[in-house]
């Protein structure tokens, strides 16, 4: 091999070592965030680096409804707005170097009424399904579009999966292996003396993304599914269930295996309560949270793999009021997991080895869902217009 | 306290229509009988509106009133949506509606809805800014709206009218009093409708995307009540009366939701009755002691429909029932030098729903309120000097089932006792005939609702630890009224009020990370301003009148995103311009309104639109009959009251009105 071989060799070996942020693929979280009355929403800009602090913010950007969540792919990131009066039933883009700046605004609604739009899984950069929890149809989009007109490019006909209701509650979805597995609630909203409470088995559907037909359905055996989440490194899927509000029994992390498309428990609900987030870093650690009752939630770690030895709760986290990890896995490039703390108004950014926490940020509302995009934050109000190039961004894997 | 614009009929000294302007604090038109508040003498910051402001009128209760200083409306859209009222910057759940005694405040929650109180029957409307009177049954932090009907008067008095405007609004009402000796009756209808199809603009719930905007006619909102007022009596002798009064109300509402859907079919339906027993007798035993009771029974029906889910999150059918018994009495002594008063009020509240879809009924909440009174008024100095301390003990018996957890899942029978004492006072010193200074000083409580305390299966736990809310209020006064003959200028009051209110334990809903919502006390809030008025009457045909309430409130909440903000909802500033001019039996205004600095959110990071109205009017008083026109948001101006809730544009009413 002659020394220029050596030398590309070299240069290419450094490029895998070396983390992204040095390269100048710094990393930024998106924070969405929403007052304790749920009068309003708006989101933070934080920056995941340096370690140990202090991080730059920037909060309160473009205040909005509270009924919001955010999903990211590359450096492009989506605000959610679901159920409202004044501004609702949309997404809105934005790129990370003008956080303030809307892109584009579209409304999910098309010709039905009270869509609620609840999470956005990304293909690539010009597909993505949008979730759509108060319909029977998920919408193929492109997050890439200029126009209205381009925004839907098709639908996925979900009502097999509904229940009695006629909705099927979709409420999050992952791409594994080139396919889609959607999470179904199936929450029965007639039966007021359980409304909204589970009485139908938790479902999630498996798409081919190629050809948007289904390939398999899954019965997961966790009641009230609120987040569904893949880990790459041991290949599984991981589902966590409330079950009833404050009473679990039917609660609990599921797995499934997205090749053989089974799915077993991991965890059961008793004695942590609703878990109503997980978080699986690793192939042998990872986070959830329990819901005890009002405001008293507790962070437990727990090994993804085999569910034992017994979680046990991260000392510090314990009867406190945590956000869920509805919409992903909530740890960044350094392997820090973001905890959203409602009952301080703050992201609290756990060392994910020594279970300690490397800072906590001030996001003056409470902050209910983290994305982290790939980029540098540009101050807010920079009058950035990306309606100009949209297709220069967005065009790396989703970090989810 | 308030100056009076009235003017005087050709006829002789009765006040005649002065649109809705007239506000006074002098005598009303009426005889005051026992157990009324004399508007004139109390220490209170008083607004009397007249039924000759709003007779023959096309507009709701809301706004009549909120032309006055003081006094903010937040209305849903457009004529018969839902609309709350507040007084210097307190919540409507803060102010204590009563009708002809009774209140109108449930135990279940919230304000009182101003559109499901028809003013076909009302005699006149008085607003107690910051200090409830003894004479109420019931006391609050806001104050209180006291409307009163129609009282037969001597002899027969009939009028019947009709009316249409903008958006295919009806209304035909009819009155007939007949009171030829001892015995007397009463009966009053009205029919109200409107289509409340006005124009606005759909975004599609994207605001930040102009692309897919329309303008379209406003679906679904459509509505119609009736109002029926019968009212009976019997004079005993000269000193003693009694009366039976019923007053029947239904109102069938539709609700447009947010995405203006043409298939929306959403409604919320009321049906009330009143009923009241009074007796009064002055002069008891030829003392002079006078005392009015009465006893009561309420029973208030509501259907809220949205099977198919357009409005809310999910499908809801509803009833809901309260009912409310309960017996009252007011006794005075008077004296050269003083007048002592005391009340009593008792009354049984039980409220509970059912759920249609489901037939399932939920638990029944029950409240028992008593409370007791002592106030005297003293005169000094020939009447130059009053003072009028009071104490008030009220005390609530709550049995309700506590929603533990969301969803209803476990419950918890509750009972518990809340007493509170109310103390006040107020002052008026009259040095010269046209000078008068008044203040008032008095502690105040909102206690809890059923709503707050037990929980909404789905929505909310409940919080039966809740502490009441708790106001301070404090107001100092002045008013110059000035009468002259002098042609160019005949009269001219000016008059201002300082009042500041300091509010503890205010009751707010928190969300945890669930979305699970509790009611919670909250540090409070701080609120201060300046209402100021001038009207002055002059060359011979004109009347002008200048308005303004400035208002500063502070959100004292721990919570860092609302500890310091101005308190949502609140206007910080509101003007108001009118100029009458009237010759014989025409009149025509013209008025203009701003108000600007009010917050959505308690954030403060909503704010709204400035509103600026321009209204005109024209009426002609000919024979028996009365013919008016009015137009409304002559600019056209866009405007929400609550986000997202468009409020109509230009608009037009008409209307004629016989009187015999």
């Amino acid at each position: 091999m002659n020394k220029l071989g050596m030398i590309t060799i070299l240069v290419l070996l450094l490029g895998m070592l070396v983390p992204g942020w040095v390269l100048g693929q710094e990393q930024t979280a998106i924070v969405v965030t929403v007052a304790s009355d749920w009068s309003s929403g708006a989101h933070s800009v934080i920056d995941v680096e340096p370690e140990g602090g202090p991080r730059g913010v920037q909060n309160s950007l473009l205040a909005t409804i509270s009924d919001i969540s955010v999903d990211a792919f590359g450096d492009c990131f989506y605000r959610i707005e679901k159920f409202g009066a004044a501004s609702s039933h949309n997404v809105t883009k934005f790129a990370i170097d003008a956080p303030d700046t809307v892109i584009w605004q579209y409304s999910t609604e098309g010709s039905e009424s009270g869509s609620n739009p609840i999470d956005l899984v990304f293909v690539n950069a010009t597909k993505a399904y949008l979730l759509r929890y108060g319909s029977t149809i998920a919408w193929i989009i492109n997050p890439s579009t200029t126009s209205e007109a381009g925004f839907k490019t098709g639908e996925l006909d979900l009502s097999a999966y509904a229940d009695s209701d006629g909705i099927p509650e979709m409420t999050g979805g992952v791409i594994a292996g080139g396919k889609l597995f959607i999470l179904f609630q199936r929450l029965d909203r007639n039966d007021r003396n359980n409304s909204w409470s589970p009485t139908n088995d938790t479902l999630v559907g498996v798409f081919d993304t190629a050809s948007d037909t289904e390939i398999a359905q899954i019965t997961v055996p966790v009641e009230n599914p609120q987040t569904i989440q893949y880990l790459a490194a041991n290949s599984t899927i991981y589902v966590a269930g409330a079950g009833s509000y404050g009473f679990a029994p039917f609660g609990g992390i599921a797995t499934i295996d997205p090749s053989a498309y089974t799915s077993s428990l991991l965890i059961g609900g008793q004695p942590y309560g609703g878990i109503s987030g997980v978080a699986a870093v690793s192939a042998t650690k990872g986070y959830f949270i329990g819901y005890g009752s009002w405001q008293n939630n507790t962070l437990y770690s727990f090994d993804p793999s085999a569910g034992t030895p017994t979680p046990t709760a991260v000392t510090g986290f314990g009867g406190v009021n945590l956000g869920g990890m509805q919409n992903g896995v909530y740890v960044d490039q350094n392997n820090m997991l973001w905890i959203c703390n409602q009952g301080d108004s703050q992201v609290d950014i756990l060392d994910t080895t020594t279970d300690t926490v490397d800072e906590s940020i001030d996001t003056v509302f409470n902050p209910v869902a983290v994305v982290f995009v790939t980029g540098e934050a540009g101050d807010a109000g920079d009058d950035n217009n990306q309606d100009e190039d949209p297709l220069n961004f967005c065009f790396i894997n989703t970090l989810r | 306290m308030g100056l009076a614009a009235s003017g005087m009929a050709e006829n002789g000294n009765e006040p005649i229509s002065l649109e809705a302007i007239v506000v006074t604090a002098q005598k009303t038109e009426q005889t005051l009988q026992t157990g009324d508040v004399d508007t004139e003498e109390t220490s209170a910051a008083v607004v009397v509106i007249e039924r000759e402001a709003f007779e023959g009128k096309l507009e709701g209760l809301d706004t009549i009133i909120e032309k006055e200083t003081g006094i903010q409306v937040r209305q849903y859209g457009g004529l018969g949506g839902y609309s709350s009222v507040a007084l210097r910057g307190s919540t409507s759940d803060q102010v204590m509606i009563f009708l002809d005694g009774v209140l109108l405040n449930d135990a279940n929650g919230g304000g009182v809805d101003l559109s499901t109180i028809s003013l076909s029957d009302v005699a006149s409307i008085e607003i107690y800014k910051g200090t409830s009177p003894l004479n109420f049954g019931k006391a609050s932090i806001g104050g209180v709206v006291n409307i009163k009907t129609i009282r037969s008067k001597e002899g027969f008095n009939a009028s019947a009218g009709i009316g249409y405007g903008s958006f295919n609004t009806w209304r035909a009402n009819g009155f007939v009093n007949h009171k030829p000796g001892r015995f007397d009756y009463l009966i009053s209808a009205e029919i109200l409708s409107s289509d409340n199809d006005f124009e606005i603009t759909n975004n599609k719930g994207t605001p930040l995307y102009d692309g897919d905007d329309t303008e379209e006619s406003q679906n679904n909102a459509e509505f119609e009540q009736i109002n029926l007022l019968g009212k009976t009596g019997y004079d005993l002798s000269d000193a003693r009366r009694i009366e039976i009064f019923h007053q029947y109300f239904f109102k069938d509402q539709n609700l447009p939701n947010w995405k203006n859907d043409e298939d929306a079919n959403t409604s919320f339906m009321t049906d009330r009755n009143i009923s009241t027993l009074k007796y009064t007798h002055d002069g008891i035993a030829g003392l002079p002691m006078n005392l009015v009771t009465f006893v009561d029974f309420a029973f208030e029906k509501e259907e809220y429909d949205d099977s198919d889910g357009y409005f809310g999150l999910g499908y809801q059918h509803d009833k809901y029932y309260t009912t409310r018994y309960g017996g009252n009495a007011y006794l005075e002594w008077l004296s050269d030098y003083q007048t002592i008063g005391w009340t009593m009020d008792i009354h049984q509240e039980t409220y509970e729903s059912d759920d249609l879809l489901n037939d399932e009924d939920a638990d029944t909440s029950r409240r028992l309120t008593f409370s007791a009174g002592l106030q005297d008024t003293i005169y000094l100095f020939d009447d130059r000097l009053r003072f009028s301390p009071a104490l008030r003990y009220s005390q609530t018996q709550d049995d309700f089932t506590y929603l533990v957890d969301a969803f209803g899942m476990e419950k918890e029978d509750i009972k518990q006792t809340s007493e509170y004492w109310e103390p006040q006072i107020g002052v008026v010193y009259q040095p010269l005939v046209w000078l008068k200074v008044k203040s008032n000083l008095g502690r105040y409580y909102r206690e809890p609702h059923f709503y707050e305390l037990s929980g909404d299966r789905g929505y909310l736990i409940g919080n039966p630890d809740l502490e009441p809310e708790e106001g301070t209020n404090f107001d100092m006064g002045l008013a110059v009224d000035v009468r002259r003959r002098n042609p160019l200028l005949s009269r001219l009051s000016l008059q201002g009020t300082y009042f500041q209110n300091e509010v503890d334990n205010l009751i707010s809903t928190t969300y945890d990370a669930r979305g699970v919502g509790r009611a919670e006390n909250i540090d409070g809030a701080r609120i201060r301003g300046v209402e100021m008025e001038l009207n002055a009457e002059g060359l011979k045909y004109f009347r002008l009148a200048a308005k303004a309430t400035l208002q500063e409130t502070e959100n004292l909440d721990d919570d860092k995103a609302f500890n310091g903000k101005d308190l949502p909802g609140r206007w910080e500033e509101v003007y108001l311009g009118r100029l009458e001019a009237f010759h014989k039996g025409f009149k025509v205004f013209s008025e203009y309104i701003v108000s600007k600095g009010m917050y959505y959110t308690p954030a403060n990071d909503h704010e709204a639109e400035d509103k600026k109205e321009l209204n005109a009017g024209i009426s002609w008083l000919r024979d028996h009959f009365l013919y008016s026109f009015e137009a409304k948001n002559i600019l056209d101006k866009d405007y929400e009251d609550f986000r997202g809730w468009p409020m109509p544009g230009r608009s037009y009413f008409g209307s004629v009105t016989y009187k015999y």
